[in-house]
């Protein structure tokens, strides 16, 4: 066979090839396009709308009228003190909160795995915190820590200890914050993690532990690679959800005392319906967007590599 | 060769059945941007029944839609079926009932409102004004004015949802902002007249208070970052100064107070009760409004700005006994005022209103639903439910249910309250909320975060239109 013609029969066969995927796949495109349709619709339309927002002077009260003005709110964004100190509430928020949701979660897994009488029992009280409303969960803490009647104070005060409005304190309310947050998740990641631990054959264990691996060897090199990835998982989604969490700050301290727990989703809220100011919000929310991009993407990598 | 043919067969079911959903979600794309001419041929429809204003002649009804922060409150079921009862029967026009928080409200009516829904709406007085700036609702005057009852209407209700000389809402409930305060405590402390209107003396007596009664604090407000609360008890203090914060003039707007009367405000509320003297309780700071008025309800501060509905909260306190104790002995007084206010007695007189809205597909139908709902005869009916929308009704001829004479104030607070201006009140209520917390804070001195309060709402005024 000369090399035209192998070159020719190559060519058939590509073609070939590709008119049999044409002719297997069109209709699981066909399948696939009304749900292509749908997420366009719902995500990225107003993702893109969002986006494209962001270029305009536009206000909610006459959302009709907008101004070009390119790139000119990302430019106030860098000298606006208010968005920098939120970008910095959101990181510290996001990093501390998760990280203590986490190693609770984790260490709260490890108890609930323990096949003691009563664990079915503390495991569902143990999801009480998740499953409460936030509204429900802000509004026992305002109470909780007033000045005179709530029962923190109470207590403090039996104790000899000073009391105030906790979330009136500059040094204290992130601290709060963070808490609240804390409270709320750890249980979650306690659940995830502890089925992700039980779904670990103990065939691992048994054969770690034959080679003389310590109970502490075998946490380090049979379960945390056994539970990485539900972990990624767990650690991306709530770090989205606490950097983008609204409800829990503007309830609790609406971003005081002097803006110390102020965030990029509560300042958005502010800025696109309080103010009205649809275009500066947008580029906040824009801006939020980015880094939660990148952050998936950098985490998702280092996961893969490691 | 069947089995090919019964493949094939069941490729066309998926093949048919996948097309029909890609037609369908296409039918479905298709009407939503055909709606406006739909919504257009329908709202003509509607347009032309309510410009004949023949609601009432059809045989078929006129259905309306009506969004009201109260529909669901348990005490209301009874008079909003009577409200819908009547409209039907008197109208032929079906009311459709539906029930938010104001926040909710707006923020579905700023996005939503020129769908046409819903044909009426309740809101407060800086929601009156955003909507009419917007040109979401439309003016009333002359149908108002037709009404059997329009003359009944307390002017200052009526004063405060009007602008450019137009009617924009009808009012249902309205209080001015009074203090609310302990007499208990006061005659204790020999104060039989209640508070002191000069600040000196009333920072004073909240002092003494405090040192005296173990714990109790003399006065407390919202100073909670972000709360409407907040930026209407300092407004109360700004309408002892002049009538309005923002005034228009030769078609420009620009703001009416000085900086020093910013100042002086800062210093006398917000500066010495809290950082100054023992008036108020500094680690009660960002305190909401919640706060402010359940804390005064056990018991924890002698004096509070509020309004009437904190008489109607017993319930909501932790010990309700406590709260009723404390409610059976408190009167209210005049807000005290600085040292430099020309009109004592001037205060924040808060509307809750009614609009109809510019975009109603049926504006006759939405008008007479309207005119049974804020008619004295339905703020009657409520009231038996709530007190608080007879303290004061805002009409003439229906009796109120203040009768406690140390109570008047709340009265006398409605006569002599001031509305706002019909401008958008985010970014300056937003500039408010960091000076005050610049101030209790001891960020920043009163009289400097009166001037940059002053620069900034200068520089909003230059941004709105006139």
């Amino acid at each position: 066979m000369t090399q035209s013609q192998t070159q020719k029969s190559r060519i058939r066969l590509f073609v070939e090839e590709f008119r049999s995927i044409q002719r297997e796949t069109w209709l699981g495109m066909g399948l696939i396009l009304p749900g292509v349709i749908m997420v366009s619709l719902i995500v990225l339309y107003p993702t893109v709308r969002g986006i494209w927002m962001s270029f305009f002077e536009k206000s909610l009260l006459f959302p009709q009228q907008a101004t070009w003005i390119g790139l000119e709110h990302y430019r106030e964004l860098l000298s606006d003190s208010i968005f920098h100190q939120a970008l910095w509430n959101s990181i510290l928020l996001t990093s501390v909160a998760v990280t203590l949701e986490y190693l609770l979660g984790l260490g709260l897994a490890i108890v609930l795995k323990r096949k003691v009488p009563g664990i079915q029992l503390f495991r569902s009280v143990t999801m009480v915190s998740w499953v409460l409303p936030v509204i429900v969960m802000v509004t026992i803490f305002n109470f909780m820590i007033q000045p005179q009647f709530g029962v923190v104070n109470i207590i403090l005060d039996n104790l000899g200890l000073p009391t105030r409005f906790w979330f009136g304190d500059p040094d204290l309310a992130m601290p709060i914050v963070i808490f609240m947050h804390v409270w709320r998740n750890a249980p979650f990641f306690a659940i995830a993690l502890m089925a992700s631990m039980m779904s670990i054959p103990n065939d691992l264990y048994e054969a770690a532990s034959m080679d003389g691996a310590t109970p502490l060897q075998q946490f380090r090199h049979v379960t945390l690679p056994n539970i990485a990835y539900t972990s990624m998982i767990m650690v991306v989604l709530h770090v989205i959800y606490t950097f983008n969490n609204f409800d829990i700050i503007f309830l609790s301290t609406g971003g005081g005392p002097l803006n110390k727990t102020e965030v990029l989703a509560t300042y958005v809220y502010k800025t696109a319906f309080v103010q009205n100011m649809l275009g500066y919000g947008a580029a906040i929310g824009v801006t939020m967007l980015l880094i939660m991009l990148v952050f998936t993407a950098v985490y998702v990598k280092l996961e893969d590599t490691g | 060769m069947t089995s090919e043919r019964q493949k094939l067969s069941r490729r066309r079911f998926v093949e048919a059945t996948s097309a029909a959903t890609i037609f369908g979600l296409a039918g479905c794309t298709g009407d939503g941007s055909s709606d406006g001419g739909d919504g257009g041929g329908d709202g003509g429809d509607g347009g032309g029944d309510g410009g004949n204003g023949t609601s009432t002649s059809g045989g078929s009804s006129t259905t309306v839609t009506h969004w009201s922060g109260f529909f669901d409150n348990p005490n209301a079921g009874e008079w909003r079926d009577w409200y819908v009862q009547e409209a039907s029967d008197q109208y032929n026009v079906e009311v459709e009932t539906s029930a938010f928080s104001y926040a909710d409200m707006r923020q579905k009516y700023l996005t939503g409102a020129k769908t046409g829904t819903p044909d009426i709406i309740e809101g407060v007085l800086s929601h009156v004004n955003e909507y009419a700036v917007a040109g979401l609702i439309e003016p009333i005057g002359d149908w108002a004015e037709s009404l059997d009852y329009y003359d009944d209407f307390l002017q200052g209700g009526i004063n405060s949802v009007t602008w450019n000389d137009q009617l924009w809402a009808l009012p249902m409930k309205g209080n001015g902002r009074t203090f609310f305060y302990r007499t208990d405590v006061f005659e204790e402390m020999g104060w039989e007249d209640g508070p002191a209107e000069g600040a000196e003396e009333f920072l004073e007596q909240m002092s003494t208070i405090t040192n005296s009664k173990d714990g109790m604090h003399g006065y407390h407000n919202t100073t909670k970052k972000g709360q409407v609360r907040a930026f209407q008890e300092w407004i109360s203090h700004v309408y002892k100064h002049e009538d309005s914060v923002f005034e228009l003039n030769n078609g420009e707007w620009s703001v009416t107070p000085s900086a020093e009367t910013f100042g002086e405000i800062f210093e006398w509320f917000y500066a010495k009760p809290y950082l100054e003297t023992d008036a108020a309780n500094p680690d009660a700071r960002n305190g909401d409004w919640r706060a402010n008025d359940i804390g005064y309800l056990q018991g924890n501060y002698a004096c509070v700005p509020c309004g009437p509905w904190l008489l109607g909260m017993q319930e909501e306190a932790q010990d309700p006994e406590t709260a009723g104790n404390n409610i059976e002995q408190t009167a209210t007084a005049t807000i005290s005022h600085t040292p430099n206010a020309s009109d004592p007695k001037g205060t924040y007189l808060e509307t809750e209103a009614n609009m109809i809205n510019a975009n109603s597909e049926n504006p006759e139908a939405a008008r007479e639903a309207l005119g049974i709902h804020a008619s004295p005869e339905s703020v009657k009916m409520i009231g038996e439910k709530d007190p608080s929308y007879l303290q004061p009704p805002p009409f003439g001829s229906v009796e109120s249910s203040i009768e406690r004479e140390d109570r008047m104030e709340i009265k006398t607070a409605f006569e002599n309250g001031k509305g706002l201006a019909f401008i958008s009140w985010g970014q300056p209520r937003t500039a408010l909320y960091e000076s005050i917390q610049q101030v209790i804070y001891d960020e920043k001195d009163p009289y400097t975060a009166g001037e940059d309060l002053h620069a900034e709402f200068q520089d909003i005024a230059s941004n709105l239109e006139a």
